[in-house]
């Protein structure tokens, strides 16, 4: 009886496993920055202009279009906000001086953005990291 | 020259001449002032298009200004591979009605961006008409620049040319449009205030814009001649009022000298100076009348005097050389009036009388009954 619970709990457990969603998403960095890793809170905190520095180095965070739906995700997955909380968030901020994050017209243009500009954060699928990107989280 | 003439000529030269000298006064005053009006419409004309000209200017420069100012400039960094930009740009020079073109280049001078995108990763080249910088909107830095290339026929459109009035436009002092041949053309210039580079002429031909004065001339001279003619009537009339009494006492003068018509008077009724004039001229002939006919008069009497002395003379010869043939007695009766003497003739027997005077006097005289009777004197004394 016992061996046969453990077996439904073994697999159980590897159907858990194999079930969880293996990291799509990466947030990322140019490959020549300083930065070498970040907390998710710490993302949190940049992309939501909590947070600007990382030691000297000025971040820029970069985001897609609203619309996209990498985007999305990040909000709900990293900044723990539906679109609603989001944009409350930000006419909020926006009368206290604090302009949400830049935006790229697509991921292409994040990766490149990032890959240039010193200091850019952003996020783009895992497929499309290359040696230009250091990855700080992946989500 | 007569006296009338002179009059005249000299009341129409002294009324013509500050007629005339004030109407060419007012004549050129009011030429200069249409002129000046002409040239203020023209300058006017030209400062409301400049406005226009410059409004647009600024209007295109805030404009792109703040497209250099969006976030999407920051695509720049990521060689606007979305395009973003470079709809921008096409749609702002769909909105501006743009002749030329707009661009953006990075730091490099590369062209990320371009209404032509034939050009985009060209470098650029040409000198733009406006440049702006752009800046990050994360950290400030310069990213680029905007880039107008700018056709003159942006300004030259505001240009509203017809066969009289003619816009044109130079850089620099270089024509950039042509103007069309005007006869002798009153123009106007000034400078773009928000372009110095530019500068505009407006022309009109002078005689569209001085229309109005041609027609003003021609009734100027009318109005002129009118005055003229007008004036030297009324000369002609003042002068003839003056002039009139001074030949009416000439003539009047003249007749009396010809004619010694001591009658003739001037008829003049009027109580100024000429009138009293006449007046004396009057007195004065009527007193050489009265001294004439006094002269005539005593010429009169003197010649009658003469007369009777001439006969008296002849009575004294006569009766001296009768007092040889009368007693002293008789001639003194008769001479001092105390015998009445009579002349008649009777026959009476004085043959010795006769006969002693025939003898003495002329005995050659034939003698009849009848010549004895003509030529005897009989004195009847009584």
């Amino acid at each position: 009886m016992l061996r046969i619970h453990s077996l439904i709990m073994l697999l159980l457990m590897t159907t858990a496993m194999t079930a969880a969603p293996a990291a799509d998403f990466a947030v990322v960095v140019a490959s020549g920055s300083s930065i070498q890793n970040m907390a998710p809170e710490r993302i949190r905190d940049v992309f939501l202009k909590r947070r600007n520095f990382e030691g000297d180095i000025k971040l820029v965070p970069v985001n897609p279009l609203g619309e996209d739906q990498l985007r999305r995700q990040f909000e709900q997955a990293v900044l723990q906000m539906n679109r609603d909380d989001v944009n409350r968030y930000w006419t909020t901020s926006h009368f206290q001086g604090v302009k949400p994050p830049i935006t790229q017209a697509s991921l292409e243009s994040v990766k490149r953005f990032v890959a240039r500009v010193d200091g850019a954060i952003g996020y783009i699928p895992r497929s499309m990291v290359d040696s230009s990107m250091r990855v700080l989280y992946e989500f | 020259m007569s006296f009338k003439l002179k009059t005249i000529l000299l009341l129409v030269a002294l009324s013509l001449t500050p007629y005339v000298i004030t109407m060419t006064i007012l004549g050129n005053a009011y030429r200069n002032d249409v002129e000046s009006q002409v040239h203020d419409d023209l300058a006017y004309q030209l400062e409301v298009t400049l406005e226009r000209m410059g409004q647009q200017l600024e209007s295109q420069e805030k404009d792109l200004r703040f497209l250099a100012s969006l976030d999407i400039m920051n695509d720049i960094l990521s060689g606007d591979l979305d395009r973003r930009i470079l709809n921008l740009l096409l749609m702002k020079k769909a909105d501006l009605q743009l002749i030329g073109e707009i661009e953006v280049v990075d730091t490099a001078g590369i062209l990320v961006a371009s209404t032509d995108p034939s050009r985009i990763g060209e470098s650029a080249s040409g000198a733009a008409f406006l440049e702006i910088s752009i800046f990050s909107t994360f950290d400030d830095s310069q990213l680029g620049q905007l880039l107008l290339h700018y056709d003159t026929e942006n300004l030259t459109r505001f240009f509203i040319n017809d066969q009289s009035l003619q816009y044109s436009l130079s850089r620099n002092g270089e024509p950039v449009s042509q103007i069309a041949n005007l006869i002798e053309p009153i123009s106007v210039s000034a400078t773009l205030q928000q372009r110095p580079e530019f500068t505009v002429t407006l022309a009109q031909e002078r005689g569209i814009a001085l229309a109005i004065l041609d027609q003003f001339t021609r009734s100027f001279l009318i109005a002129l001649l009118i005055g003229v003619l007008i004036i030297s009537a009324i000369a002609y009339l003042v002068a003839n009022y003056i002039a009139y009494p001074i030949l009416l006492l000439s003539s009047t003068a003249r007749l009396i000298t010809r004619t010694q018509d001591y009658t003739q008077r001037v008829q003049m009724q009027r109580s100024d100076e000429i009138g009293k004039l006449a007046e004396a001229f009057n007195k004065m002939v009527v007193g050489m009348q009265d001294m004439l006919e006094r002269l005539h008069e005593e010429n009169a009497v003197k010649l009658k005097q003469a007369e009777e002395r001439k006969r008296a003379e002849t009575l004294q010869t006569l009766s001296t050389k009768l007092s040889k043939y009368l007693s002293p007695q008789i001639y003194q009766s008769i001479f001092s009036g105390a015998k009445d003497v009579t002349l008649g003739s009777s026959r009476k027997k004085l043959t010795i009388f006769f006969l002693t005077l025939l003898t003495s006097r002329a005995l050659q005289i034939k003698w009849s009954r009848k010549t004895s009777l003509r030529y005897s004197i009989i004195i009847y004394v009584r």
